[in-house]
């Protein structure tokens, strides 16, 4: 480091202004959209959509049994080719009451269900206990694995929840993915196939 | 803030991905950041604005390389300036300034001047700068920097900074006392 110039007055003008308040929001938006960082522990409002999600997910699973083939009844999807994960962080913002976001969900499966497709969806709850290799049988009981929301954060954001689709058809995944009402909300939906066994 | 505070965080930004280390860079160092933007666009808040979002997002992703050679502050105007001279080529506006300048010595500071200089006449003096001297007067004589760090972070010799900024005052005291501010 070289030295500080050559004289040691003041500066001329305050070297600091304070910038925006809306462009810390607006940088951190760009640096999660380029996996930089990940999000915040939820907000109170995501959490509010988190709780949404689950009871939506849950009627989206409820009643799956009509549309089912051979009526295996609604916690069944025969032939479940892909899997749909929904995640979510700061970006997804319904911008409408909870009780119309499960609305928006609901008439999205039921529409796939009229399609004759089987479609299941279930949510996650709040808290991950996140385990490795030094977790393996390990006899270590004084701390407790489980942390709070946020704790489990991914590139995309907190996993809130996941379909089942009954196709094994990847352009069809694709199709059925793109019309979720999840990412029109802002959410990121990772699509899957589910190997065979 | 020194840089042995800024390290931990740089760090859980750069392995971690952490928004709360970030968040803390970010609330210490874009103050400083905005205020030479917004100097170097004259003023201009819109684009001063661009320039530190992209600044940010240009330096976040090399925090992994940064080796803590210079100040973290400095590095990150760097980013600064880096991107206000992109902008100012794809307008293709500024008054060229001679780089090859003779190494006038540094004028004494004209304290006189300084004090008597309302702080928003001062401002608009440099705001009416050419973009050359307004570069390196607002790099030296309110962020700062050295000599040596204008001139790697301009592209030229410290000598070169020496003869911008002797002219830049120049300039700027001529500005201001047309203005009535050294009456």
């Amino acid at each position: 480091m070289t030295t500080r110039p050559d004289d040691t007055r003041s500066p001329l003008l305050d070297p600091e202004i304070d910038p925006p308040p809306h462009l810390k929001s607006r940088v951190e938006r760009s640096l999660r959209a380029r996996r930089l960082i990940v999000s915040s522990a939820p907000s109170r409002w995501s959490k509010l959509i988190a709780v949404a999600a689950g009871l939506v997910l849950f009627a989206a699973g409820f009643g799956l049994g009509a549309a089912t083939a051979g009526g295996e009844g609604p916690e069944s999807v025969p032939d479940a080719g892909f899997m749909l994960l929904l995640f979510q962080d700061d970006g997804y913002q319904p911008g409408m009451p909870a009780p119309e976001v499960l609305g928006e969900y609901v008439e999205w499966t039921a529409a796939i269900r009229r399609g004759g497709m089987a479609i299941r969806g279930e949510a996650l709850g709040d808290g991950a206990a996140v385990l490795g290799v030094d977790d393996f049988e390990s006899p270590r009981t004084s701390t407790s694995p489980w942390q709070t929301a946020g704790a489990a954060e991914t590139a995309y954001g907190q996993l809130v929840g996941f379909f089942l689709l009954a196709t094994n058809d990847r352009a069809e995944a694709l199709s059925i993915a793109r019309t979720c009402p999840h990412l029109r909300f802002g959410g990121r939906i990772v699509v899957r196939p589910i190997r065979p066994t | 803030m020194s840089d042995t505070d800024d390290g931990p965080l740089i760090q859980a930004v750069a392995r971690g991905r952490d928004p709360r280390a970030f968040a803390l860079l970010y609330e210490r160092h874009t103050p400083a950041m905005f205020g030479l933007a917004l100097r170097l666009t004259a003023g201009d808040e819109s684009d001063a604005e661009d320039i530190v979002h992209d600044a940010w997002v240009r330096a976040v992703d090399r925090f992994g390389v940064f080796e803590g050679r210079s100040a973290f502050r400095s590095w990150l105007c760097g980013f600064v300036v880096y991107r206000w001279r992109e902008v100012r080529r794809s307008e293709v506006r500024g008054t060229a300034v001679d780089a090859q300048a003779d190494l006038d010595p540094l004028p004494s500071t004209d304290a006189r001047l300084e004090a008597a200089a309302d702080r928003v006449d001062l401002e608009r003096a440099v705001r009416s700068l050419a973009d050359g001297y307004r570069e390196v007067l607002v790099l030296h004589d309110i962020q700062g920097f050295t000599h040596e760090e204008i001139g790697t972070l301009l592209g030229i010799e410290a000598g070169t900074s020496k003869s911008q900024l002797s002219r830049a005052r120049r300039a700027l005291r001529k500005t201001l006392s047309e203005h009535g501010g050294d009456s």
